[in-house]
């Protein structure tokens, strides 16, 4: 086989036993790999119904066929489990030596399952297993946890570790390599319940290629578009460019959603940090387009900041100091948060406290010295941070009164930085979406930023829209390469076909990968419907349905509840789902989804 | 911030520019005249040649940035007549992050 090892690797932290697992090449040409497969081990791994932090819900490493060779981009790996967060699938990425040190350690996935008595890592050598105790790095922050570890085993290990946020089990505690960050949905807590601070991955097994002279070909004309006007925001401005557009558009999430712009936008603004702070430009391993962005805090150091990070952490906070921003980000990059539930989180308090439904002086918005501080005592699950840790749909929960109301999530998952009143196509992304709302998952803001869709009018139209961009990201996450790439290609499934071809010798064509997309997206779909999925999930919150979003000029834009629960249903009539959004059995024998080993109920 | 139609001729307006397109250019806004999106963007660029890339050299509109009106609609076909009273934005077409 080519590409593959053809085997994954299942380690029982709390027996001490490891083994390989073969991996039928079906499987493989199915769902390609990263979040494709990792669905896939998910169905076969977890126990219908496991909690999500019980020893025997599985956490699964996936790699893909393109990892370890010269495309650019390709070194990038999957987590996947059932999210702490949502209780629903959770998938994220990241990137560089972990992916290429991962995959030669001999396996296309590693599957970590049971509960180590002590505090331990686990190190995976040449596709032998040790775990040891975590003397040392338990309660370190991520950052000194992998140079203790890189000190202690040698450059070649490469470590995906948890910080504080993940031992103490924070419900959106992320996973880290080398300060990049599987963020969402709250792996870290699932890595931690496993009483597991690191990963540790060292080997030499390559998979060889179909096509070595056309993967090289291919690797060198990708890398010359990666140079080119549609990654030139990322290399020269970042992300943090968004800011201030969105901040034109009235999309720029502020005050827990409560507007759409924020009047010191311009102190935050990506123009400002880069003006002011910038100091350095990084990529991954295996990038050619280097879209991170280095900004110095107050201390001088360096920070890694993205949009993301930058709108949680500063407008939806009300927060306009910059420097504060950057302290925050720092923070939960080392305490291991995810930024955007992190911010959203703390935004959603600083608005019980408002509204008296919390006692929690100086918890304010624009509060800086506030927010830096309730993000240590949510690491440290100390006092109100105990009840924050659990993210805002169990916080609004216990709090009662309104604050379920504007409790920022879907499914459990806070939002990102786009405002789905004033994008419309990208809230319906945000409310069907697997994982959650997400604009990895979703890129339906695109269709926004377009000709067309009317993004202050959501319709029925937005769902084939909404359906392609969900589609295109199942693809790309599954192949893996980088979505700051997507602008390169003519057409992702013919040349995603041609890279297949090249490194496994299958005869992929563009249909093949269209259905392979589409399987993936609904095998995750499958995977929520298993575990309790009900129809009344895919929705938005009730302050997004129900407020205008407030505008300087004129009647702000709204997004009635009927409005969305239409854009719902084309969805599902879109993706031939049936009225309540169940997948009909001809459409899982259809997909060839039967080897999920799981059929829906009450479906015909 | 404003384009005017005149008995079918342009009056200059300013257009303003956001993220990559003032990146480029330097500055936050630029004076341009155009009865359509095409004219104005030839204009832009005219004013400011850092501006190069909004068009193709077949006149199509670049898929690297975005032009709205008003921030509200956007805009896809260079032979767009821009509305009288509109206010035109220059933006780069990439979110994510």
């Amino acid at each position: 086989m080519f590409g593959y090892h053809g085997r994954y690797l299942r380690i029982d932290a709390g027996r001490g036993l490891a083994e390989f697992v073969p991996l039928p090449e079906d499987v493989l040409r199915h769902y390609l790999g990263g979040v494709g497969l990792g669905t896939w081990l998910l169905h076969r791994e977890a126990p219908a119904g496991v909690d999500p932090l019980d020893p025997a819900a599985p956490l699964i490493f996936a790699f893909s066929p393109l990892v370890g060779t010269p495309l650019t981009t390709s070194a990038k790996f999957a987590v996947v489990a059932k999210s702490p967060l949502t209780h629903r699938l959770n998938d994220a990425l990241s990137s560089s030596h972990f992916a290429l040190s991962g995959k030669r350690t001999g396996a296309d996935a590693l599957v970590l399952v049971g509960r180590a008595a002590e505090p331990a890592i686990v190190l995976i050598d040449d596709g032998r297993v040790r775990i040891e105790p975590a003397t040392g790095v338990w309660r370190l922050p991520t950052d000194e946890s992998t140079g203790v570890l890189k000190e202690r085993f040698g450059p070649d290990f490469h470590a995906a570790v948890i910080g504080p946020a993940g031992e103490r089990l924070v419900k959106f505690a992320t996973l880290s390599h080398d300060n990049r960050h599987a963020g969402r949905g709250g792996l870290g807590a699932v890595l931690g319940s496993k009483n597991l601070k690191a990963v540790l991955v060292r080997g030499t097994r390559r998979t060889p290629v179909a096509d070595p002279d056309r993967v090289l070909a291919t690797a060198r004309d990708l890398s010359r578009r990666s140079f080119g006007p549609a990654t030139a925001k990322y290399r020269e401005l970042g992300t943090v460019a968004n800011l201030l557009t969105f901040n034109r558009l009235n999309a720029l999430p502020t005050r827990n959603f409560q507007a759409g712009t924020f009047a010191d936008a311009e102190l935050v603004s990506g123009e400002a940090l880069n003006a002011g702070r910038r100091m350095a430009r990084a990529s991954c391993a295996a990038c050619t387009i280097g879209c991170e962005h280095i900004y110095a805090a107050p201390d001088g150091q360096g920070v890694r900041l993205e949009y993301e990070s930058l709108f949680a952490l500063g407008p939806l906070c009300g927060v306009s100091d910059p420097g504060v921003v950057l302290e925050a980000a720092r923070l939960c990059d080392r305490l291991g948060m995810d930024t955007i539930s992190a911010g959203a989180t703390v935004a959603f308090a600083m608005e019980c406290a408002e509204r008296g439904l919390l006692t929690a002086p100086g918890l304010r918005f624009g509060n800086g010295p506030a927010l830096l501080a309730t993000l240590r005592r949510i690491a440290g699950r100390e006092g109100l941070g105990d009840l924050l840790a659990e993210g805002t749909r169990l916080a609004a929960a216990r709090i009662g009164g309104e604050a379920p109301n504007f409790a920022p999530h879907v499914k459990g998952l806070e939002i990102p930085g786009y405002e789905p009143r004033a994008l419309q196509t990208m809230a319906l992304g945000f409310a069907v979406g697997s994982r959650g709302p997400d604009h990895n998952r979703s890129g339906a803001y695109e269709a926004d930023f377009s000709a067309r869709a009317d993004r202050l009018h959501g319709s029925a139209d937005s769902a084939r829209l909404a359906v392609e961009t969900e589609d295109r990201a199942a693809l790309i996450d599954s192949m893996i390469l980088c979505k700051f790439l997507r602008g390169v290609f003519s057409d992702l499934f013919v040349e995603g076909a041609d890279l297949l071809r090249a490194v496994t010798g299958w005869d992929m064509t563009a249909p093949e990968l269209r259905t392979t997309a589409e399987r993936i997206v609904t095998a995750k779909k499958l995977f929520n419907v298993r575990e309790g999925w009900t129809p009344a999930e895919d929705t938005l919150p009730r302050r997004i349905l129900s407020e205008a979003l407030p505008a300087a000029e004129g009647p702000g834009a709204r997004l009635p509840a009927v409005r969305l629960k239409e854009m719902v249903a084309a969805y599902y009539r879109e993706r031939g789902w049936t009225d309540d959004g169940q997948v009909p059995l001809a459409a899982v024998s259809g997909l060839c989804l039967d080897d999920l080993g799981f059929t829906p109920a009450g479906v015909t | 911030m404003r384009v005017g139609i005149v008995s079918g001729a342009a009056v200059p307006v300013t257009v303003e520019l956001l993220g990559m397109a003032r990146f480029r250019a330097g500055r936050t806004e630029v004076r341009a005249e155009g009865r359509t999106v095409g004219e104005l963007l030839r204009s832009v660029v005219l004013e400011c040649p850092s501006l190069a890339g909004l068009m193709t050299d077949d006149g199509k509109l670049s898929k690297h940035y975005l032009i709205s009106f008003d921030g509200e609609r956007f805009v896809d076909d260079a032979a767009e007549v821009v509305p009288a009273g509109s206010q035109v934005l220059i933006l780069g077409a990439d979110a994510g992050g």
